[in-house]
């Protein structure tokens, strides 16, 4: 009756999870136009979508996928052969065992008529899985803490999920084999299955089960000779063997008899403990399901509808409020695998920037909590939007995830949601806003031109007198990149090299461009050096000179002083970001990740 | 010493028709290149942003291969100048390197100076020779005008890159000229494609690429050929968007030299990733 009433109560909470989290997928979206498509929008263009796929030929790619990524696990595979033995040794394994033992009167029982779990091949079975899953366990866990490079080890969801199977399994054979020394397991199943039979049998049977199958028994101390192990053998073929194999073929358990019975028998023999060991494992596999939908566990159920969707899906092809709704399945598919990380072109600068978000198996988490809503500081924000524009959108993320998450889609819809918050956003004044601009026609012209814009103005914001002699500060001691050779060229420039010949300005492709180029650009090249000799930052730093600049180095081979002028614009533009990074700290607008006035 | 192929960032997925070509051509030419699937980018996207990480990203890059005893070849222009730059960074600055190769060592990598960065064009320049390419030519392609367009990185700094006259390069246009086709005189031949405003200041962006277009054509160019990636996007897709927006009056067909070079050696053109109506504008006779 207990048992039922937590079973209920597990399942019951397992199925409200799945409702709760299933409808964030339709609730929510960090695509940049889910207010467009409403929960009710989405649910029936999602239940469209299926029903429309699932009738056309698009179900045999469906069936394919099902077969080769869900079951067959190809995408893991194919990144690690190992990954994918350890990861197949707790699937399989656990699958079996769910059927075969757990769910063995609705499951195995329809299979096979007289399902036994005591008899072979069951009871062998039930040890080789059970022993599959915690070598895979123990594997994974060896795995994700020796991992080297730049890989982030176990978060603590990863540990939880490999530490309850592990509590799962072991609490399995351990109370299995404290049955196996249990004499009055041993005693009931006499009185109930023993078929005549007296005292000496009795004695006989026991001496036999003592010898061979782990028992141990107060009576019998030392070991029976071969005549009356004989007759025991005789005992256990006529009364036991039908529904009971040898305890030997349920290893683990046997094992664990042999090593634990002979020093801590007479504890196993207590009723409570085995009762105790047996709601441990109960209650271990009752919290893994209650839990699930909020666990690492829920991508049993995500991944597989990821794969699927994506293999049938397609940016610009198929319904927009579809698209909407697959981000989120997407980020609930996520396992923390770190194989996105591990192929990540720019994971390398997570070095320089010390910001976890530039890797992208840490900031899933993070976008999936800045999708539903959940409060991020301030700070948590600029980091993923730091983070995630540091990307060069090779796509070898994607390419290397073994859920299949489309994530060069992912991270564009984010980052474009991130901008809409109108803080200034830097790396969009450097060449990492290329692929933005190569896919400006699939966005509104006003969404696509202001961040540029909010970007621009707060990098030559800021510069009144003022604050100037600050900042000249920090610049002239060059905190911001790379200080010793800037103040090395900055002197250059002032004392020995520029007499304003106008050749670098004469040779900038970008002021022939303009007819009327000061009034465009600013300060041109050659007053910018000149202006940087007077030290006048605040014409320096206002000139939009300084982000029009191709860093094509015209000026600096044309010089005739071989100042190295597009290197010092380089520098500059270092020096801004910084500095409009500690300008906008007040209003949440720093680069975060670097602290220049330290 | 082994050769690894560099790869950027850009054509992974972005551009694979460049990839497939390049590698066609060096096949053919029986250049020997291994793959280090562990290389990741060169950093040339940071450089404005965090100057140090750009260093760093290419150090990495430049440790890993001499960890490995290998000299680094890049298809790609801007991998190479800024290789190349980051290379000349570290030797200047003891600080920095030492500094970067702190944060190294996190990955168990170190570096030194040693590692040969080379362009594929020098590969073919230096060790196949001119006339050595001209000798495997069975497709000459007799009569197409070429505007060759080098890259900025390719050619400068001077000092720092050392590829070839920043003022008056001659390597890709004999490359080219060894194919049969002829090299126009263009004025705007050793100006900046305008990829790096992409994204920053488009309008700009397009206002550079569509005078370099303007050039070649009034010098009669048949096509322009590109080696680098981000050359290469600027001259088809901005290219388009330039049509689209702006509506110049005509569309200049755009061939990477991996793909010209590789239709002279004789080698399919969907093999090159040559869309087909391309070929009529680089091979008359197939029109």
């Amino acid at each position: 009756m207990l048992d039922l009433i937590l079973i209920y109560t597990a399942l019951a909470f397992f199925a409200a999870g799945m409702i709760y989290k299933a409808s964030a997928w339709f609730r929510f979206s960090p695509s940049v136009d889910a207010a467009e498509y409403p929960p009710r929008k989405r649910v029936v263009s999602a239940l469209r979508g299926i029903i429309l796929t699932v009738l056309s030929p698009k179900v045999f790619t469906l069936l394919k996928v099902f077969l080769l990524d869900v079951v067959l696990q190809r995408r893991i595979f194919v990144r690690s052969p190992l990954g994918w033995f350890v990861h197949m040794s707790i699937f399989l394994g656990f699958m079996v065992l769910l059927f075969m033992h757990a769910l063995s009167k609705y499951v195995a029982s329809a299979f096979v008529s007289e399902y036994y779990s005591t008899i072979n091949p069951f009871f062998f079975l039930r040890d080789l899985f059970g022993v599959l899953v915690l070598v895979g366990v123990v594997a994974a866990l060896v795995r994700r803490f020796t991992r080297k490079g730049l890989v982030p080890g176990a978060n603590v969801m990863d540990v939880y999920a490999l530490v309850i199977l592990a509590v799962i399994m072991l609490s399995g054979v351990i109370l299995e084999g404290a049955k196996m020394t249990s004499h009055s397991v041993f005693s009931d199943m006499v009185d109930e299955y023993m078929v005549g039979g007296d005292d000496e049998e009795m004695q006989a049977l026991e001496s036999y089960w003592v010898a061979e199958f782990g028992l141990v028994s107060p009576d019998i101390k030392a070991p029976a000779g071969k005549e009356v192990l004989a007759r025991g053998r005789e005992a256990h073929e006529m009364s036991c063997a039908q529904c009971h194999a040898s305890n030997r073929s349920a290893f683990a358990g046997y094992a664990f008899a042999k090593t634990a019975g002979p020093v801590a028998a007479p504890a196993l023999d207590a009723a409570a403990t085995r009762a105790a060991l047996y709601y441990v494992h109960l209650l271990a596999c009752l919290i893994g399901l209650a839990y699930l939908p909020f666990s690492k566990m829920f991508h049993v159920f995500s991944v597989p509808i990821c794969l699927m969707a994506n293999a049938v899906m397609k940016k610009g092809k198929s319904d927009p409020a579809n698209m909407a709704t697959r981000l989120m399945v997407e980020l609930d598919a996520c396992t923390h695998c770190g194989s996105c990380t591990r192929a990540c072109s720019v994971a390398t600068v997570f070095l320089e920037f010390e910001n976890d978000n530039i890797l992208p198996s840490e900031r899933m988490a993070v976008i999936r909590d800045f999708a539903t809503g959940k409060a991020l500081d301030a700070e948590s924000m600029l980091i993923l939007q730091q983070g995630i524009h540091v990307c060069t959108d090779c796509g070898k993320c994607a390419e290397a995830c073994t859920s299949g998450i489309d994530l060069t889609n992912l991270w564009s819809e984010v980052r474009e949601t991130l901008l809409q918050r109108a803080v200034p956003e830097y790396a969009l004044l450097t060449p990492l806003s290329l692929q933005r601009a190569l896919a400006r026609q699939s966005m509104d012209e006003e969404r696509y031109a202001k961040p540029i814009e909010i970007a621009e103005a707060a990098v030559l914001a800021g510069w009144d007198r003022e604050s100037l002699e600050n900042k000249a500060r920090v610049i002239v001691l060059g905190n911001g990149g790379m200080s010793d050779s800037m103040r090395q060229k900055l002197k250059h420039i002032s004392s020995a090299g520029c007499y304003r010949c106008k050749t670098c300005s004469n040779s900038c492709p970008v002021v022939r461009n303009y007819p009327d180029a000061g009034a465009m650009l600013g300060l041109l090249p050659h007053q910018m050096m000149h202006a940087i000799g007077l030290g006048l930052w605040d014409m320096v730093f206002s000139s939009k000179m300084l982000w029009n600049c191709l860093g094509c180095s015209q000026c600096q081979e044309c010089c005739p002083q071989c100042i190295r002028i597009a290197d010092v614009f380089c520098e500059l533009r270092n020096e801004a970001i910084a500095l409009a990074g500690v300008s906008h700290a007040g209003d949440g607008g720093h680069s975060p990740g670097k602290d220049v006035e330290s | 010493m082994k050769l690894a192929a560099f790869p950027c960032c850009f054509t992974f997925k972005g551009l694979a028709s460049y990839e497939a070509a390049s590698r066609e051509v060096l096949k053919a030419l029986g250049v020997d290149l291994v793959e280090e699937p562990d290389f990741k980018c060169c950093g040339y996207p940071l450089k404005n942003y965090r100057f140090k990480a750009f260093v760093l990203s290419s150090a990495r890059n430049l440790a890993l291969a001499h960890s490995k005893s290998m000299d680094m070849v890049t298809m790609c222009s801007c991998c190479y100048g800024n290789l190349k730059h980051a290379e000349h960074a570290l030797a200047e600055d003891p600080a920095m390197k030492e500094e970067i190769n702190a944060a190294l060592g996190r990955e168990g990598l170190h570096y030194r100076d040693g590692v040969r960065v080379s362009h594929f064009l020098d590969v073919l320049y230096e060790s196949m020779g001119v006339d050595g390419i001209a000798g495997r030519i069975v497709r000459p392609l007799k009569g197409l005008r070429v505007a060759v367009h080098y890259g900025c990185h390719l050619l400068r700094p001077k000092d720092v890159v050392q590829f070839d006259n920043p003022f008056a390069p001659t390597k890709l246009d004999r490359l080219v000229e060894a194919t049969g086709a002829e090299s126009v005189s263009w004025s705007a031949k050793l100006d900046c494609c305008g990829s790096p405003m992409m994204g920053i200041n488009d309008e700009l962006s397009m206002d550079l690429t569509g005078k370099k277009l303007a050039s070649a054509r009034r010098a009669g160019a048949d096509c322009i050929c590109v080696v680098c990636p981000y050359c290469y996007q600027q001259f088809t897709r901005v290219q388009d968007m330039i049509v689209a927006r702006r509506n110049p009056g005509f569309e200049l067909p755009t061939i990477l030299f991996q793909q010209l070079l590789g239709l002279a050696l004789g080698i399919d053109e969907s093999a090159l990733c040559i869309e087909p109506n391309l070929l009529p504008a680089v091979i008359p006779s197939a029109a």
